[in-house]
């Protein structure tokens, strides 16, 4: 198996929001749940266009044009899916921050196990 | 959020103006997603100055194409110093890097620009790497235009702010030439042989001759691909006799203005060549077709790359050559120029390998 590509946080946010969303991941949905996942930071529609066409770059996500929607004044959305590499380095991501995680837990347990015994 | 609220929409004139400051590329989508979170017209406005910037700074990091632009920078350095050895003007030396520099950026923007989605329809395939090779003339030509345009208005802002540092109008008429014929030639040559994504299949036309032929089982009619590549023919007499003027003292010696010359002709017939097959291609609405003719185009490109070496070898000999009758020995080292030629024909054999390998990927993940 190929190793995971390595992403930085706002990737994570954007392929998280692409895979939560599923067949609904276009640029206006995408940059919604990113806002809401990177509160209180402001996010930017610019960024997600950017980090998108990155992404895609990367094959860890591809891209489609849908059929064109009269409330969007009949232009066509670019819909977004996970790529089997996205979703590996989204589980990739996901067992660091893990880890992580449980880092933090042991270090801050110990401090506090160790301010309790000093005081 | 009302009814009324959420049929409005941002009025058509703002509409397309953001368009156009869009890249072809993306302007489908961002428009719509700017237009599905349209409230009023100040924050459509902010929205779009806001996405803008970051949309063409990614289309201009997808596009960017390194080795293009530094064939350029070195193609229009070389025509500058060859003006300022002709017209004793030394003393300016760093001043063209202030215009060059803006027709560089402005032709690296332009890339950014380039539609990159099929266009509707398909181009018959008769005569059709003379069509590609006018199509790609054509874009060039203009981009070029526009980049020289954008040098003048640098030129002009400097003559401003700095009179005792003004290029000669005249030097910078001949600077506008020179660049119009090294660059144009450069992006034709290079986007026809190079570039099979964007540009090619953008015109849905093969890249280069094989002698292959495909049916249209609609029509009857046969479609075919020609034996000769023009394209490589124009690289050869145009590019590397202006890049060996430039390096060498005498500019307008007899053996100069006899390339010139030549160099005139085959411009004349390339353009009166692909002309004619501008007009005489067909259509035809079988992607088949296409596919087939491509791919046979692309595997012949590809079996060619072996013959890259020679190619190589010939140039080297040739310039040698013309170095040791015209005894510029001083000016150039042929062994430097053969280094440089040689890995130049290596470079340009391992890009179009990797793209061509691209090419036939995608085309059997199409099929």
């Amino acid at each position: 198996m190929a190793a995971a590509v390595s992403l930085g946080q706002f990737e994570q946010l954007v392929l998280t929001a692409v895979l939560s969303l599923r067949d609904n991941a276009y640029g206006v949905t995408i940059h919604e749940r990113v806002s809401e996942l990177a509160a209180p930071k402001k996010v930017s529609l610019g960024a997600v266009y950017v980090t998108l066409d990155r992404l895609e770059d990367k094959k860890l996500i591809a891209s489609s044009l849908s059929a064109p929607t009269a409330e969007r004044g009949g232009r066509a959305k670019r819909c977004y899916r996970l790529e089997a590499a996205g979703e590996r380095a989204l589980e990739e991501s996901r067992q660091a921050a893990r880890r992580i995680s449980a880092a933090v837990m042991r270090a801050w347990g110990r401090r506090k196990w160790k301010h309790a015994h000093q005081h | 959020m009302g009814p009324a609220q959420m049929e409005a929409r941002p009025p058509a004139l703002v509409e397309t103006v953001v368009g156009l400051l869009i890249p072809p590329a993306c302007r489908e989508h961002v428009l719509g997603d700017l237009n599905e979170r349209y409230t009023t017209l100040p924050v459509y406005l902010l929205e779009a100055a806001t996405v803008i910037p970051h949309v063409v700074a990614s289309r201009v990091r997808r596009s960017f194409d390194g080795a293009l632009v530094l064939i350029e920078y070195i193609g229009l350095s070389t025509i500058a110093q060859s003006a300022y050895r002709t017209r004793a003007l030394s003393h300016l030396t760093p001043r063209p890097e202030i215009p060059l520099a803006v027709v560089l950026a402005v032709l690296v923007l332009c890339d950014a620009y380039i539609p990159t989605d099929p266009a509707p329809g398909r181009r018959g395939t008769a005569t059709h790497f003379d069509a590609l090779f006018a199509s790609s003339l054509v874009r060039a030509i203009r981009h070029v235009l526009i980049a020289i345009a954008c040098g003048w208005m640098a030129e002009w802002a400097v003559r401003v702010w700095a009179p005792a540092a003004r290029i000669p109008t005249s030097g910078m008429l001949e600077l506008s030439g020179a660049t119009l014929l090294m660059v144009g030639t450069v992006r034709t040559a290079w986007w026809t042989m190079f570039v099979p994504g964007s540009h090619v299949m953008r015109l849905r036309l093969p890249l280069a001759p094989t002698g292959t032929s495909a049916e249209d089982e609609n029509s009857g009619e046969r479609y075919s691909i020609p034996k000769w590549n023009l394209g490589e023919v124009v690289w050869i007499l145009l590019v590397l006799p202006l890049v060996k003027i430039g390096w060498s003292r005498e500019g307008s010696s007899v053996a100069s203005s006899l390339a010139g010359a030549f160099i005139l002709a085959a411009v004349c017939i390339v353009a009166f060549s692909a002309c004619r097959s501008l007009l005489k291609a067909r259509r035809t609405q079988d992607p088949r077709i296409f596919s087939e003719l491509y791919r046979a185009t692309i595997e012949g490109r590809l079996r060619a790359l072996s013959e890259w070496p020679l190619r190589a070898l010939l140039v080297v000999a040739a310039y040698w050559c013309d170095v040791s009758f015209r005894g510029l020995h001083g000016i150039a080292d042929p062994a430097l120029i053969g280094a440089l030629t040689a890995a130049a024909f290596h470079f340009m054999g391992v890009r179009m390998k990797k793209n061509f390998q691209q090419e036939i990927d995608t085309l059997d993940q199409n099929a």
